[in-house]
């Protein structure tokens, strides 16, 4: 199959030009062919169209020259070949610069087939390579745009970290325009230079790299960004540098702060309001809401103070923390080394001190156990100062405002816990102290009256009727018994008033106990006839360190019990024996016994056993409560053995040397008091 | 006709002393109880013309056993004097609610208890 070719022959002699036409022909050839002589005729026929030019190099009035300027002077692309009658290499040279494809000798018809398809096959490329060039450079505007166009920064770095690539985002948002950056080392980009080092590390390593990145502006302000760096590669899979591709995440880190501080808060006023709920003492309750702040502020530890009006100081009541063992913050903080006095404490508002130390008035044991900064935050109820929570870091500036904020929140929690806390013990006692107060009226009532009625009523009958000597006898001892009983009554309620006002002194001094206790049963003997009573006391028993009154009534209370509680009679014993720097006394009776529940409240004010057996048995309850409050005022302890039906034997110690003190204020107090 | 009179007290001191007031003679037989139940007992068994009750006492307390006889038509009649250790305003004014013929106070006089003996008694 031949090729078409539509071709331009400018040539003189016509018998050449038809030779041309032939030669193409045999070389496969389908040509449409014009041949033109002049200038003129040239540009006549000129058209793209064309796919060749054959032009003679010199005619009378025309040439290959100047055809190859007319050719350039349109812009047109047609290969045109030059043909020489000799070889003149100064024309061949001068034509080849001026543009001709190629050249040809009128001695060497045979080679232009071949020169034609040559010089087409270079138009060919020639097109191809311009529109090779024109996608490149399409692609490379493509690209261009579409890194500029990013909302994300987009930075490239070379092999030496070298900055390569700076979009417009990064233009915008580090202050540096391309210039300004381009060749430098991406170092500057970074608030923390090692940071990029590691990045760029990670990622020639491993490939790829994504990290929470501190930047540097240009204005030497900081932001956080998140990056995303990854190898750049070349169209051979060559490692070019780093690309990496980022963006600014200070809103976005604001609010995830933001929402995680909030989640906090929630979690921490739960479990606030958890450990609220609960039931538990006030100080323990107290410690697990510190341990909530200490666990939010991330702080060394929390304490809670009070006003201690006695000690004109805050009184420590919990406290909560890693660090608190380590270094106990100290159990009383004076009003003058609190940098919140009596008068700060009524300010509502918390207080943050970030250099604690540098304070004028800082407390050098709070600066020695390592207190930097803190927060005082005052508890506040119905507007009334309560307390004061300390929060404490051993860093400086250690507190953000939202911590401060929500501790604050917390403090506000504790005070209407400490509120309601002091409101129920004002209750309780309240209600204590009512309930003593009806205990002990019905007990005046009934304790009291009956042994006076029968003093009165006897006494009245022996004036009236003055009877028979047995009968009268008889009364006489009944109104003896009602008297001693009303002694016993009356001095165990002086004794219980002066013990719960803790206004009860032992006046100590060296006593022989036989005397005591034989003085005790001259009383108590005549109460009874049903009774045996023996005392085991041996010789060399040494004195004792005791108040002889508060000794007889002791005894006298044990005795008139062990009458009480073996009604059937029986023998009573009682026994001392010596002990390292004591002598115990026992108490013994074969009577009705106690039962193992009901030994533990034997010695509460008031509190009287219930069994049929006691039904008919008088009593105040206050007894055994008297008998413990003055034993231990004496620096003795009481206890007791029963089997229920079997007995009971009460002991009780006293000292043999004396006390440091002689005379020594009451220390049991019972709280409230009537 | 010698009267009976039951003297509920758990005191025993306190039932003594009304016997030894009462005396117990040709004119007057005094019956005694430690307890509200024993009291009952006794008085459906015995039918006493007068009964001193007090009113704290184990098992079953005074208002009660005086509610009780007022209200059945069989003991209604019984006449009650409440004694008692108690001397609230309160505790009067419950007595006269139960039906309670007198009310007396510990710590009382012998002589005046007679003398409101016999008042009530009609003798």
């Amino acid at each position: 199959m031949s090729t078409y070719l539509r071709v331009l022959i400018i040539e003189d002699q016509p018998a050449y030009a038809e030779f041309m036409i032939e030669v193409l022909r045999s070389g496969g050839f389908s040509p449409e062919w014009r041949v033109v002589e002049t200038e003129s005729d040239y540009i006549a026929h000129l058209n793209p169209s064309l796919d060749v030019i054959i032009s003679d190099y010199s005619l009378p009035r025309f040439g290959g020259l100047r055809a190859l300027e007319l050719l350039q002077e349109r812009g047109l692309d047609i290969p045109l070949i030059v043909v020489t009658g000799s070889v003149a290499e100064e024309a061949v040279a001068e034509a080849l610069k001026q543009g001709a494809a190629d050249y040809l000798l009128k001695s060497h018809w045979n080679r232009l087939p071949i020169a034609v398809k040559h010089v087409l096959e270079q138009k060919q490329l020639r097109i191809a390579k311009v529109r090779e060039e024109e996608q490149l450079k399409e692609a490379r505007e493509y690209s261009r745009y579409l890194i500029d166009s990013s909302l994300d920064m987009i930075i490239s770095v070379d092999k030496g970290r070298r900055i390569i690539e700076f979009n417009r985002a990064a233009q915008e948002t580090f202050g540096y325009n391309k210039a300004e950056v381009l060749g430098k080392s991406v170092n500057m980009l970074y608030a923390d230079p090692e940071e990029g080092s590691k990045v760029h590390e990670t990622v020639l390593r491993t490939g790829q790299c994504t990290a929470e990145i501190m930047n540097l502006r240009k204005d030497g302000g900081t932001f956080p960004s998140f990056l995303a760096a990854s190898i750049l590669g070349g169209g051979r899979g060559e490692t070019l540098g780093v690309m990496g591709i980022s963006r600014e995440i200070t809103e976005h880190k604001r609010v995830v702060e933001a929402e995680y501080l909030r989640t906090q808060e929630l979690e921490a006023l739960f479990n606030i309001a958890s450990v609220l709920a609960q039931p538990g003492s006030f100080e323990d309750r107290a410690t697990r809401v510190l341990e909530q702040l200490v666990k939010i502020a991330q702080a060394d530890w929390a304490v809670l103070r009070v006003p201690d009006e006695n000690k004109q100081g805050l009184r420590l009541v919990a406290a909560a923390g890693p660090a608190i063992e380590d270094s106990p913050p100290p159990p009383l903080l004076r009003y003058s080394e609190s940098l919140l006095g009596p008068t700060g404490l009524q300010e509502a508002q918390p207080v943050v001190f970030n250099d604690y130390p540098a304070l004028p008035g800082a407390s050098p044991a709070l600066v020695e156990l390592g207190v930097r900064s803190g927060v005082s935050l005052p508890i506040n109820a119905h507007r009334r100062s309560l307390g004061l929570i300390n929060v404490v870091s051993k860093e400086t500036s250690h507190f953000t405002p939202q911590q401060v904020r929500l501790l604050t929140a917390i403090a506000d929690q504790l005070g209407v816990l400490l509120e309601n806390t002091r409101l129920s013990e004002e209750i309780t006692l309240k209600q204590e102290l009512e309930s003593r107060m009806n205990t002990f009226i019905s007990l005046a009532s009934h304790e009291l009256r009956t042994p006076t009625n029968i003093i009165m009523g006897f006494t009245e009958l022996l004036i009236d009727r003055d009877p028979p000597r047995d009968v009268s006898q008889d009364w006489l001892k009944r109104v003896y018994q009602s008297s001693q009983r009303l002694t016993i009554i009356v001095n165990d309620l002086l004794n219980v008033s002066r013990i719960q006002s803790g206004k009860i002194t032992a006046e100590l001094r060296h006593l022989p106990l036989g005397s005591v206790v034989e003085e005790v049963l001259s009383n108590i003997g005549l109460t009874t006839s049903k009774h045996q009573f023996l005392v085991d006391i041996p010789p060399d028993t040494p004195q004792v360190v005791g108040d002889w009154d508060k000794l007889v009534q002791v005894l006298t209370n044990l005795l008139d019990n062990a009458v009480k509680y073996s009604p059937q009679g029986g023998r009573i014993t009682v026994s001392a024996r010596h002990e390292p720097e004591r002598v115990v006394v026992a108490v013994a009776d074969h009577g009705i016994g106690i039962a193992p529940h009901d030994l533990e409240h034997l010695f509460t004010t008031f509190q009287r056993i219930r069994r049929p057996e006691t039904v008919g048995i008088r009593g105040s309850g206050l007894g055994l409560y008297v008998v413990k409050a003055l034993v231990e005022l004496m620096q003795g302890q009481v206890w007791v053995e029963s089997e229920l039906n079997v007995g009971s034997t009460f002991f009780f110690s006293v000292p043999t040397q004396w006390a440091d003190i002689v005379s020594r204020e009451g220390s049991t107090r019972a709280g409230g008091g009537i | 006709m010698r009267k009976k009179v039951l003297v509920v007290d758990d005191e025993e001191d306190i039932i003594s002393l009304l016997h030894a007031t009462l005396g117990n003679d040709d004119r007057c037989q005094v019956l005694s109880a430690r307890d509200g139940e024993e009291a009952l007992n006794i008085i459906y068994q015995k039918k006493p013309d007068l009964i001193f009750l007090d009113i704290l006492m184990p098992k079953m307390d005074g208002y009660e056993v005086c509610q009780k006889l007022k209200s059945d038509p069989a003991t209604a009649h019984i006449k009650i004097i409440m004694l008692t250790a108690l001397a609230q305003e309160f505790d009067r004014r419950k007595a006269v609610e139960v039906g309670a013929d007198r009310y007396f106070t510990k710590p009382f006089s012998p002589t005046a208890l007679l003398k409101t003996v016999e008042e009530v008694l009609g003798s």
